[in-house]
């Protein structure tokens, strides 16, 4: 009885094992060609670090990166004091308008970028960063108002009543007692919004212009030609910044679980 | 009931705030233009492959004009930013020919002073006076370009190439032989209609089905449909023939021309004319007609077609022309003469439904 | 005066939520009543007028089979993902005792990369001359290379490798929270582990399950980036012909009809694939 289950016993640990590799060979040998001297084809010519070098010296990246930062701050930035406004000054009556917001991850994201178009040409917005801001901002809604949302509940309320009973402001409660409680949601969702304003394709497809070329743009309408050796460069390194990104978000969310336990 | 209405009054007050600093944000973008740029600059509108930089910095340095490039990708970016503005952002812009007759059609580009622009004489005859702009009263052709087949000669031409003639990517005696296409849907349309029927202006029912059928007997052979990526998967060996313009696939094949060529079909093939036009907003005229003229130089154009592999307009740089990937001047000047610019031969809803019928399945 | 400025300073709470809610109308509401209104618009030079064609135009044939592949290849991943990502997600919040944290950083980690990242990384897997023809030419597999990239199967893989993160996740949280003495006790019980998993451990987490395959399957349908560098242009999917009806044909009121006719089919499979996997999870009772 004990022999079967010997070999199944290694069975699922393999299995998780091949699905990591599966998820992460491509991109290891993505990482493998940054390094290699060759523009086109795949066969290994030597080492070197030119395409770095390039990748540091290009103007046009560093605009399209300049781009994409101004974006995803400024969508953090709206987003975050929107939805946090929205949540502290919402009645308990009202509380079924949070579902509004819902919707936005329901929705594909194509469907939202044409409407946004079709609407910022009919009432002639220019487009541009701006206009990108203001989709980003939408998408970040979707995820800062749930976040946040369920760690303002769990706030005992009665430490609200009981500032106001001191004689605070309903101002000076938000800032010194509500505040520092929301922080870690705010920090995680605020994170979240960064990273999917970056990597957000479609909303900056068809609501920007030439001019307002984002990151996610640029590695589109690089690799649409052809393997690009740069883009290599350019992916190691935004591998290597995601990763650092990934565990201060995990250790932020442990330590906003770890609180409720 | 007071109270009630003015909580009303005051609720709708501040929404109607809100909304007027939420639009004030968007349209923030427009204000700089409100604010005068110096007299002696003119704005440029323009896509990424045809105004060389070093070019425009050394127009500023000689004239004191500062000059602003602002770049666009798809035609749909212009026509937007046109039909939106009236242009009026802009004092001169680079526009593909086909875009060109709408625009004189909605008023949006002003007609050019002949006398002010002192090349005439030197562009190539058979590049002006087209359809789409009668006596070149509106445009200026800046950059021309040929249609063709990138080959790779391993593949498809050992003892040189069986025929030159657009039967290559159409004929079935070709079919294992595979092919990118253009991915534009009347281009594509036109260059079949080309290879059935010669030279038609307008395609009836029966000869548009017939249309339809052969592009969708192509399709098995078509790696993929692209414009920008064809010589870049000839390169890479995925296919032994592209379809499209001589500067993106020359510009591809140009370090190995041992295995690769580009050939025009003999039966006559397509180009596009890249002109320059001024927007009927432009208050400008003097300083942007100094521009032309200053790019119009040999040398630059001769750096340009160098850099990117277009066809010059100049009468002067065709005749020294020796593009190992196109041909010699007499080759491209033949075929200049038996090229046609790419116009709507069926209507555009007729077009988009025959494209999806080829394109669905 | 004073009136207003008591009633104003009553209104806070208003004015401080107002801002979020304009902006979701405004960005969100907005545009999709634009879309719909639009679609039933015929356009012309001085004005518009309500019309049915735009609808009758695109229920044809080849739109319908564009949005029948979309959801076709939808339902395909989003199975395929969930088939694979149960094992992995049961393993890692059940049986995974230590480096619990590592399997975490590794699991998170794709959604924070850049989804173009994800798919270019497989340009050098499946191209012409790319890794895995090369592999299988010198191991004899193969003598001509395979045309893998500018093909369905390449949008398969790719979307497959996109989007099982998005699956193995909400699995993943939800199965930590399954209370494991549960399994235990019906191992205990004498249950073998296949039965202890069909029969409790499935229909516990079939939110989860619900949830991931609903993400997977409706980011899948309005995909456009993978059928549009893997694709080769070759065929349509939802994705790509809205894209192509905004951005390219620019005739916004068609795209529109094509948008919501996508979508109602859409809400449809997801009713479908509701009744679906709640009868197969829940009903092994």
């Amino acid at each position: 009885m004990m022999k079967p289950l010997h070999y199944k016993r290694f069975f699922l640990p393999l299995f998780v094992a091949a699905v990591y590799s599966f998820l992460y060979v491509p991109m290891l040998i993505m990482l493998i060609f940054s390094f290699n001297k060759a523009t086109l084809g795949y066969a290994w010519q030597g080492f070197t670090l030119d395409w770095y070098k390039q990748l540091l010296q290009s103007i046009e990246i560093w605009t399209v990166f300049k781009n994409s930062l101004i974006v995803a701050t400024a969508a953090v930035a709206l987003s975050l004091t929107l939805g946090v406004a929205l949540i502290w000054g919402l009645n308990r009556r009202h509380q079924h308008i949070l579902s509004l917001f819902y919707a936005t991850i329901m929705i594909p994201e194509i469907v939202i970028s044409v409407g946004l178009l079709t609407v910022f040409v009919f009432f002639q917005v220019p487009l541009g960063l701006v206009t990108l801001i203001a989709g980003h901002t939408l998408l970040g809604l979707g995820f800062v108002i749930p976040i946040v949302h369920i760690r303002f509940n769990e706030l005992d309320r009665r430490l609200i009543e009981a500032s106001l009973d001191l004689g605070a402001s309903m101002g000076q409660t938000f800032f010194k007692v509500v505040l520092p409680f929301l922080l870690p949601a705010l920090i995680a969702s605020g994170l979240l919004v960064f990273i999917i304003s970056l990597d957000d394709f479609l909303i900056s497809f068809f609501c920007s212009s030439a001019t307002s070329q984002t990151l996610s743009l640029y590695i589109y309408s690089t690799i649409r030609a052809g393997v690009s050796p740069v883009i290599n460069a350019l992916s190691a390194v935004m591998l290597f910044s995601s990763s650092i990104l990934v565990l201060i978000f995990l250790s932020l969310s442990s330590r906003l679980t770890q609180e409720n336990s | 009931m007071n109270k009630l209405y003015s909580i009303f009054t005051v609720r709708f007050v501040i929404i109607l705030f809100w909304i007027t600093v939420i639009a004030a944000f968007l349209f923030s973008s427009v204000l700089p233009s409100y604010f005068a740029t110096p007299a002696q600059s003119i704005n440029v509108y323009t896509w990424v492959d045809i105004v060389d930089e070093e070019a425009v910095a050394a127009f500023e340095k000689e004239t004191g004009i500062k000059v602003h490039l602002s770049y666009y990708e798809h035609n749909q970016e212009l026509l937007a930013k046109f039909q939106l503005t009236g242009g009026k952002d802009y004092d001169l812009v680079m526009i593909s020919d086909y875009m060109i007759e709408f625009l004189i059609h909605q008023g949006l580009i002003k007609p050019l002073r002949k006398d002010a622009f002192q090349h005439w004489d030197l562009i190539e005859e058979r590049l002006l006076n087209h359809p789409f702009d009668p006596h070149n009263s509106y445009s200026i052709p800046l950059f021309w370009d040929l249609y063709g087949i990138g080959y790779n000669k391993k593949l498809v031409g050992q003892q040189g190439l069986p025929v030159r003639s657009w039967q290559l990517i159409f004929d079935p005696a070709f079919a294992n032989q595979r092919i990118s296409m253009v991915d534009e849907a009347n281009e594509a349309i036109m260059i079949a209609a080309q290879y059935l029927y010669g030279n038609v202006m307008q395609l009836s029912p029966e000869q548009q089905e017939a249309v339809k059928k052969l592009l969708i007997e192509q399709k098995p052979r078509v790696e993929a449909y692209t414009d920008l990526r064809a010589g870049y998967l000839l390169l890479s060996g995925a296919i032994s023939m592209a379809v499209g313009q001589s500067a993106f696939v020359c510009k591809a094949i140009e370090a190995d021309p041992a295995t690769f060529g580009f050939m025009v079909p003999d039966e006559g093939s397509f180009m596009v004319i890249d002109s320059m036009v001024i927007p009927a907003a432009s208050t400008k005229d003097a300083l942007v007609y100094q521009f032309i003229n200053f790019i119009f130089a040999r040398e630059i154009m001769r750096k340009v077609i160098n850099k990117f592999a277009y066809l010059p307009v100049r009468t002067d740089l065709l005749q020294e022309m020796h593009l190992a990937c196109v041909g010699n001047a007499q080759q491209i000047i033949d075929y200049l003469k038996k090229a046609k610019l790419f116009v709507p031969i069926i209507s555009r809803e007729a077009i988009s439904h025959l494209w999806m019928e080829v394109k669905a399945y | 005066m004073n009136k207003v400025r008591k009633i104003f300073s009553s209104q806070h709470s208003f004015f401080i939520t107002t801002p979020a809610i304009i902006w979701q109308s405004l960005f969100l509401w907005v545009p999709l009543l634009f879309l719909f209104v639009a679609s039933f618009l015929h356009i012309q030079e001085h004005g518009a007028r309500f019309t049915l064609t735009h609808y009758l135009h695109i229920f044809n044939w080849e739109h319908i089979i564009v949005v029948m592949r979309s959801l076709g290849l939808a339902f395909f991943n989003a199975s395929v993902c969930l088939i694979i990502a149960y094992p992995v997600a049961y393993f890692l919040a059940c049986n995974l005792k230590r480096g619990k944290n590592i399997a975490l950083f590794f699991l998170t980690l794709p959604f924070w990369i850049n989804f173009l990242v994800h798919v270019y990384s497989w340009f050098f897997l499946l191209e012409h001359n790319g890794l895995i023809n090369r592999l299988l030419m010198q191991l004899g597999v193969i003598k001509q290379p395979l045309h893998l990239m500018n093909s369905l199967a390449a949008v398969m893989i790719v979307m497959f490798h996109g989007y099982l993160p998005f699956m193995i996740l909400p699995l993943y949280t939800i199965l930590q929270k399954l209370d494991k003495r549960l399994i235990e006790a019906s191992l205990d019980l004498g249950a073998t582990r296949s039965y202890t998993f069909f029969n409790l451990v499935l229909p516990l987490s079939y939110s989860g399950a619900l949830s991931g395959f609903f993400l997977v399957f409706v980011l899948t349908f309005g995909e456009f980036v993978i059928p549009s560098l893997l694709g080769g242009g070759k065929t349509l999917f939802v994705g790509t012909l809205i894209s192509e009806y905004f951005l390219a044909i620019r005739n916004t009121a068609q795209g529109a009809a094509f948008t919501f006719l996508s979508a109602g089919m859409l809400i449809m499979a997801l009713f479908g694939s509701y009744l679906l996997l709640t009868r197969l999870i829940k009903g092994k009772k």
